[in-house]
């Protein structure tokens, strides 16, 4: 007897059917060759089709692909998107599923020598452009260094290098120490004690003169052709040209270059890969787009067989460096395809996120059963703290969720606008307080500090997150000598492992500081047989050697923390300021810095509250959805009323239309929130309550038009 | 470090249960002082016994196929492994109409390492680098490494669909689902035959997986297979083999002989070098432009002195004798001490530190007639031993140390005995038997082997240990074992066990153990889990005055229970024929033993006297004792004889081979010829028994010898050794269906 698939017994529904109609359209274009964008808005099951798709060459295609030995690529756009990819495809070798970074690498590293070109050009440009800038005598940093004269500045540079090392060990120290340290100092130029007037200024000429010194270095070495290789570092993100080192925003950049300045390259890549996917495009970078619609073009002239298949939503872009709509204009050629049928939520919120998202895709549930949706806007204007009134509300939540039987998943996932809020609530605030002092610039904070993509963080962040790591997998039971040596070279002992392991794991270190302390002396080299040293170090992607200044891992560290927390352009800092900045981040305990790395992590089993942004949702989708919202993205001017000033043009735009039926040009501002917003709340599947917590008065039409009643939070109504 | 464990899982013979082998660490192997005379070798080897097909050999595949990173085909998947997955997937397609999710063909190979890590002595540590990225972080001291690989298929979802396909296949002209399933077998079979489908994965004790590890540097596997190639050159070969490793150990030597080989090549550069001109003369002639040259010198090189120079002539005593005119055995055995020595040589000093050696030595008993095996391990041991010292002798200072675990797998129960003898242990050996057709694994050791908690200075042990030399060894090998009381059942049951079909085609050991030292048997039997029948003894506990003897056994005042007699009294000496086990007690061993290990399972206290009313056959896991628990004609037996007379007391040959045997004693109880009365036979049975003891041997032998030269009319067996050889049959049945069916379909 022949057995019949269970859904081909079942009856279907019309929406079923045209779903599947759908899914067919994808299979055809994989049949045909033809590139497709398919544009689905939130919970369409965009993944599901994009895996399916995936499948269906997996299944049709295998023979074919294995005797010519090509194969499938699909491009995501972060490591977690990859692991979930991975895991619905089950085992296969002939899909590769990565980041676009890893896939680029892949395809140009074989390139090494077309690759040190660009990269030797590379150098050679920054190479003049900090000449050009310690010329600049209008920049009051290099005034003093600029007015030289030519001989001057040569004798100055002889004496710069002659005596790095005075330099090296007080570049840390207070300007008084730092010009004590040069008085001990023969040879000095008599223009030297007024160029060292400001000892901030001289450190950044000298700096300066370090870094063109090394660049010039590597550029010898690369034309006596000593240096043949480049090498993407995906474990460091900032460049270090000086290494051969560079990481991903380079990366996009000499692939960029090598695709244009060789044909050849697109030509591997089309018969490599005849099928290219890319998930979430309108996050992906222009480079990329224009990376692939110029494979596109090249396909198309020399008549292969290949296509692009893009999956993703233009509603759905919130990092200012991707695409977003723009792909209409970069590649239009490719067929569209939409799917309207939303397969995640309850009637209820897709009637929301249909508001907010306002154009062509209108989306309906596939199940008409699926009508039993919970959405509840609430404001408070209590001038209490923002963190308490959250935690009242969804401890309102959570106890209202289990006195309701209809429920069966209680746990809430809370989607917080604010860094301060949601590391507040996740208890590391500190951290977030302290480094929003730092370097980063408040709207990259998400990225370089909370990113749930360690390939997103700031460098000097990884380090602390690789350290506070490392922290954590000496606690715990599962982890292996692996995990703490990483790739090893050079033989280690047992012994000498097993005694080192056991120091680091007794050791009672309260905070980030204490321990950094601990560890650098625990590995210094007379407790610890080198090559163990060196893997250990190598693993926390640390290499002495490449920092000078850098005796042991402590100051490596500190160095590496001064970097993220003291502004090099600034100058005004004192000295104690910037002591009192870095000691700030140290001080933070150990229990703080574990959350973060939990939160980075995403290790959220057993918790049956979880905090995100809203950024860090994609992709996701949660049972109770509970979001709060303020007027202000962040603390400084940029941020401010951001949700304010969007929601009132949402009120001035519907009387407009009413009135006039004319459509105002929306800005970009307005875009990305809509997007963030759209992001946010599609991401319930029954279950949503949304809390504002701000004065509403002028908003309350805006709101009104997208959530319907507004309801007052009270917190002490039980 | 050193392996301790390899738990094979689907691979082959080996299922999912039972399927560990373990190792022995590796001792030092290194010159000694000659005094020493313990062995060198033994304690660093591991035995794998066991009968044909059950696995020995695929040890040695599982560990080589880790090794050296192979892909699996689908043949070296366990059939009853690939029979049990298609069945779960016809079901949940059945009742789901998908697969998604199901877990696809895999094979695994457990390994434990054990690590040195001496951190305060000066003996050094072990190495991290092969095995740090599976040691874990939180181990007190990490000197137990367990390592998992799995061998899986690649694309799943392909497998997948394809097992699908396979499935709803049409087997329609297949009339039996036996035949269908067979099918479906064989197209999965088919389409794994592609290594491509598979892939190896490594993980940690906790399952986290991990990438890209030093396996192949951690394992290295020495094979010498069973299959090995003697060729007519194989002494010659074996000879080079340890001559040129020994010029290589030598600097001053190789220096010599590469000075010599120089000034060969020189004086062939000499005189052949002209000769070489006056072909370029020649070729001028032809080519006059562009003349091609030709230049003759010297090439000889060291390699071809040693592999085509060196003239090997071998004698025995004083005579030559041809290469290919010696013994096959002893060329095998030359063979593999040469293999051996080869890899001593070959050995890298200190390379235990990070690498497990393991040296497979497959069935060395080839071709060895039995005494030349019983010396194997002393042969193999003194051969390393003078390579050791000859080294030490050539200017190392300290001599080689090995560090090499071997592993030996083998079915001759000799080997066995070299083992246990030159150990004086049971320990270390694998046993692997057969059950439902998957491989098990019994690790024994002097624990296991004599059943008791405290075996150091078990009197019994010390037996088996001895015994083994002469028949015990036997049982790692057989079949199915009997377990008889005395030389009558062995001398006759031999021929009934022919007359079986099923026992016929079995190997089956009978062994007499003669009371008491039986079992000190059991728990190794038990153990090896071959099928075990006991055939013991009634042995009803009489008075002396029922065996027509003195009656000392009388108490003073107490009245006798069977003759009524108290010691005080005359004696009433008879043969008393016992007609119930009312109040009767047993004096056999083996009966106490199971009957007082039944009351132990059932939480009563052992008794002292076990009493023989109602008593049943015991059974226990692998074992079934059998006896004269019911009456035969009325009586109830106490020996084999007795219940061999009451079965066949109307029996011609047995009343021919009674007569003949003791005319005297069977007049007086049958009457003459002309008035003779069988059934008197029965009513003294036991006097006849009692008549019988002294000649037993003589008995059996005459015995047999009628029944094997009569055409027929044999005397049957009695009862209870029927009924033991029928659950027999019924167990050796059960485990070779379906091939034992074939055989008896065939007569």
């Amino acid at each position: 007897m022949l057995l019949l698939p269970r859904t081909e017994v079942k009856k279907m529904t019309p929406n079923e059917i045209a779903e599947i109609q759908v899914q067919k359209q994808l299979n055809d274009c994989v049949d045909s060759f033809e590139s497709f964008r398919f544009n689905a808005g939130a919970g369409a099951g965009k993944t599901y089709a994009l895996v399916e798709t995936i499948r269906y060459i997996v299944k049709n295609k295998l023979l074919d692909l294995e005797k010519k030995n090509q194969q499938v690529v699909c491009i995501t756009y972060t490591n977690v998107a990859v692991r979930e990819i991975k895991e619905r495809l089950g085992s296969s070798d002939i899909v590769l599923i990565s980041t676009i970074h890893d896939r680029l690498w892949d395809v140009i590293r074989p390139y090494q020598q077309e690759l040190v070109k660009l990269h030797l050009e590379k150098l050679q440009e920054d190479v003049k452009k900090t000449s050009e800038e310690l010329l600049d005598e209008t920049n009051t940093k290099f005034k003093k260094y600029a007015k030289l004269s030519d001989d001057q500045k040569t004798e100055f540079k002889f004496f710069a290098m002659k005596h790095r090392e005075v330099y090296t060990a007080n570049r840390d120290a207070n300007a008084g120490e730092f010009k004590a340290a040069y008085e001990g100092v023969e040879d000095k130029p008599i223009f030297f004690s007024d160029l060292i007037s400001n000892a901030q200024h001289f450190k950044e000429v000298v700096k300066r003169l370090y870094k063109l010194e090394r660049y010039q270095r590597c550029i010898t070495d690369i034309e006596s052709k000593k240096k043949l290789k480049v090498e993407y570092d995906s474990g460091f993100n900032s460049d270090r040209l000086e290494f051969m080192k560079f990481s991903h925003d380079t990366l996009l950049e000499y692939a960029c270059k090598l695709f244009e300045q060789y044909p050849m390259l697109q030509r591997v890549v089309i018969d490599k890969y005849p099928y290219f996917f890319i998930d979430e495009y309108q996050d992906t970078n222009e480079k990329v787009i224009q990376i692939v619609s110029n494979l596109y073009h090249a396909a198309k002239k020399y008549k292969k067989s290949w296509l692009v298949g893009y999956y993703g939503d233009t509603a759905q872009s919130i990092y200012d460096d991707g695409v977003g709509l723009h792909i209409n204009a970069m590649h239009p050629e490719v067929m569209g395809i939409d799917k309207v049928f939303n397969r995640r939520s309850h009637k209820q919120i897709i009637d929301k996120i249909n508001a907010i998202r306002n154009n062509e895709i209108v989306q309906e549930p596939i199940f008409d059963d699926r009508n039993q949706g919970d959405v509840a806007f609430y404001y408070s204007a209590s001038a209490e703290d923002k963190k308490d009134i959250s935690l009242g509300f969804i401890d309102r939540y959570r106890s209202d969720l289990h006195n309701d039987e209809s429920v069966k998943r209680k746990d809430i996932h809370c989607l917080i606008l604010t860094n301060k809020l949601v590391t507040e609530l996740s208890q590391f605030g500190d951290i977030h307080r302290v480094i929003s002092d730092s370097n980063i610039y408040y709207k990259d904070l998400n990225t370089k500090l909370l990113s749930n993509d360690l390939e997103k963080l700031h460098p000097s962040i990884l380090l602390l997150y690789r350290i506070i790591k490392l922290h954590k997998v000496m606690l715990n039971d599962c982890s292996t000598y692996g995990d703490v040596l990483g790739k090893m070279k050079g033989r280690v002992s047992f012994a000498d492992a097993h005694d080192l392991f056991e120091r680091i794991r007794l050791l009672k270190s309260l905070n980030l500081g204490e321990f950094v302390v601990a560890l650098s002396g625990e590995i210094e080299e007379e407790k610890c047989e080198q090559n163990l040293r060196l893997n250990f170090l190598s693993n926390l992607s640390v290499n002495l050697k490449e920092d000078d200044s850098a005796k042991n891992l402590k100051t490596y560290v500190l160095n590496k923390v001064k970097e993220l927390m003291i502004a090099s352009s600034s100058g005004a800092s004192s000295d104690d300021e910037e002591k009192r900045k870095i000691d700030a981040l140290l001080n933070i305990d150990l229990a703080q810095w574990h959350r973060w790395v939990d939160f980075i992590d995403r290790k959220d089993e057993g918790k049956d509250v979880i905090f995100h942004t809203y950024h860090g949702t994609k992709g996701e989708e949660y049972e109770n959805v509970a979001i709060i919202m303020e007027h202000s993205i962040g603390g400084g001017w940029e941020g401010r009323d951001k949700l304010k000033n969007f929601f009132l043009k949402i009120g001035s735009l519907n009387k407009e239309n009413t009135s006039a039926g004319e459509k105002e040009e929306v800005d970009s501002d307005f875009e990305s929130i809509k997007n963030l917003l759209y992001v946010a709340c599609s991401r319930a599947i029954k279950n949503l309550r949304i809390l504002y917590i701000d004065d509403i008065g002028d908003i309350r039409s805006g709101i009104e038009s997208i959530f319907g009643e507004i309801l007052e939070w009270k917190a002490l109504i039980k | 470090m050193f392996l301790e464990s390899v738990t094979i899982k689907n691979f082959r013979k080996f299922r999912d249960k039972n399927n560990t082998i373990y190792f022995v660490n590796s001792k030092a192997i290194k010159a000694r002082e000659k005094e020493d005379k313990s062995s060198l070798i033994a304690p660093s080897s591991t035995l794998i016994i066991g009968k044909n097909n059950t696995g020995k050999t695929t040890v040695a595949r599982a560990l080589n196929l880790v090794s050296e990173k192979k892909k699996p085909s689908a043949y070296d998947f366990n059939m009853d492994y690939l029979r049990t997955l298609i069945e779960a997937y016809e079901l949940k397609f059945k009742e789901e109409g998908f697969v998604d999710g199901l877990e696809t063909p895999h094979l695994e190979f457990k390994l434990t390492v054990r690590v040195n890590i001496n951190e305060f002595e000066d003996e050094g540590s072990d190495i991290v680098n092969n095995l740090y990225q599976f040691v874990s972080i939180s181990s007190e001291i990490p000197d137990l490494v367990t390592i998992i690989v799995r061998c899986q298929i690649k694309e799943e979802e392909a497998f997948r669909n394809q097992l699908v396909s396979i499935i709803n296949a049409d087997y329609s002209k297949f009339k039996d689902t036996k035949l269908s399933s067979l099918r479906k077998l064989e197209k999965l079979c088919d389409f794994m035959k592609d290594d491509k489908l598979f892939k190896l994965t490594y993980h940690t004790a906790s399952g986290v997986e991990v990438t890209d590890p030093s396996i192949g540097e951690l394992i290295k596997v020495k094979e010498i297979k069973a299959n090995r190639h003697l060729s007519d050159h194989v002494l010659s070969d074996i000879y080079q083999k340890i001559i040129s490793s020994q010029f290589s150990a030598n600097e001053e030597d190789k220096k010599r002989l590469g000075e010599e080989i120089d000034k060969i090549n020189e004086l062939i550069d000499n005189s052949v070098s002209d000769k070489g001109e006056t072909i370029t003369e020649v070729l001028k002639e032809i080519e006059s432009n562009n003349h091609v040259g030709v230049g003759l010198s010297g090439d000889v090189t060291e390699d071809l002195i040693l592999k085509r120079l060196i003239r090997y002539s071998f004698s025995e005593g004083e005579d030559y004798i041809p290469e290919n005119q010696f013994g096959l055995g002893y060329v095998n055995l030359l063979n593999i001490i040469g293999e051996i020595i080869h890899y001593v040589d070959g050995y890298e000093d200190e390379s235990f530190r990070n690498q497990i050696n393991l040296l497979f030595i497959e069935e060395p008993e080839a071709f060895m007639h039995p005494q030349m095996q019983e010396f194997f391990i002393t042969r193999i041991d003194s051969a390393v031993k003078k390579v050791l010292e000859i080294s030490k002798k050539e200017g190392k200072s300290l001599g080689k140390e090995l560090y090499c675990q071997i592993a030996i797998t083998t079915h001759s129960s000799h080997i066995v005995n070299s083992k246990v003898h030159s150990c004086n242990s049971f320990d270390n050996i694998n046993y692997l038997t057969s059950v439902n057709k998957n491989a098990e694994a019994v690790q024994l050791n002097d624990k296991i082997v004599c059943g008791e908690e405290n075996y150091a200075e078990n009197e019994g042990l010390k037996f088996i240990k001895k015994h083994i030399k002469y028949k015990v060894s036997e049982l790692f090998f057989t079949d199915a074992v009997i377990f008889v009381e005395g030389v009558t059942e062995e001398t006759v049951l031999q021929f009934y066990l022919d007359q079986n079909k099923t026992l016929r085609g079995c190997y089956i050991s009978v062994f007499n153990i003669n009371g008491a030292h039986g079992k000190l048997y059991y728990p190794l039997v038990k153990a090896l889990k071959v099928p075990c029948l006991i055939v013991t003894d009634l042995d009803i506990k009489r008075m002396n005055c029922e065996k027509n003897k003195k009656s000392d056994d009388h108490l003073a005042g107490e009245e006798c229970q069977f003759c009524g007699k108290t010691a005080e009294e005359e004696d009433k000496k008879i043969y008393r024929q016992i007609k119930s086990l009312k109040g009767r007690y047993t004096t056999n061993d083996t009966i106490k033993t199971f009957e007082n290990r039944k009351r132990d399972e059932d939480g009563l206290e052992p008794v002292d006297k076990v009493e023989l009313e109602g008593i049943e056959y015991f059974s226990d896991e692998n074992l079934y004792v059998v006896f004269q628990k019911s009456p035969i004609e009325g009586q109830y037996a106490t020996s084999f004889e007795e219940a061999l007379i009451l079965t066949n007391y109307n029996n011609d040959i047995l009343n021919d081979v009674l007569k003949s045997h003791k005319p005297g004693i069977y007049k007086s109880i049958a009457g003459t010829d002309e008035s003779k009365d069988l059934s008197k036979l029965v009513e003294r049975s036991f006097e006849l028994q009692r008549k019988l003891a002294d000649s037993k041997s003589d008995f059996a032998n005459t015995l047999l010898y009628k029944i094997i030269v009569s055409e027929g009319n044999h005397p049957d067996l009695p009862m209870y050794i029927k009924e033991g050889l029928e659950w027999l049959a019924r167990r050796l049945d059960a485990s070779f269906a379906p091939n034992g069916g074939e055989k008896n379909d065939s007569k």
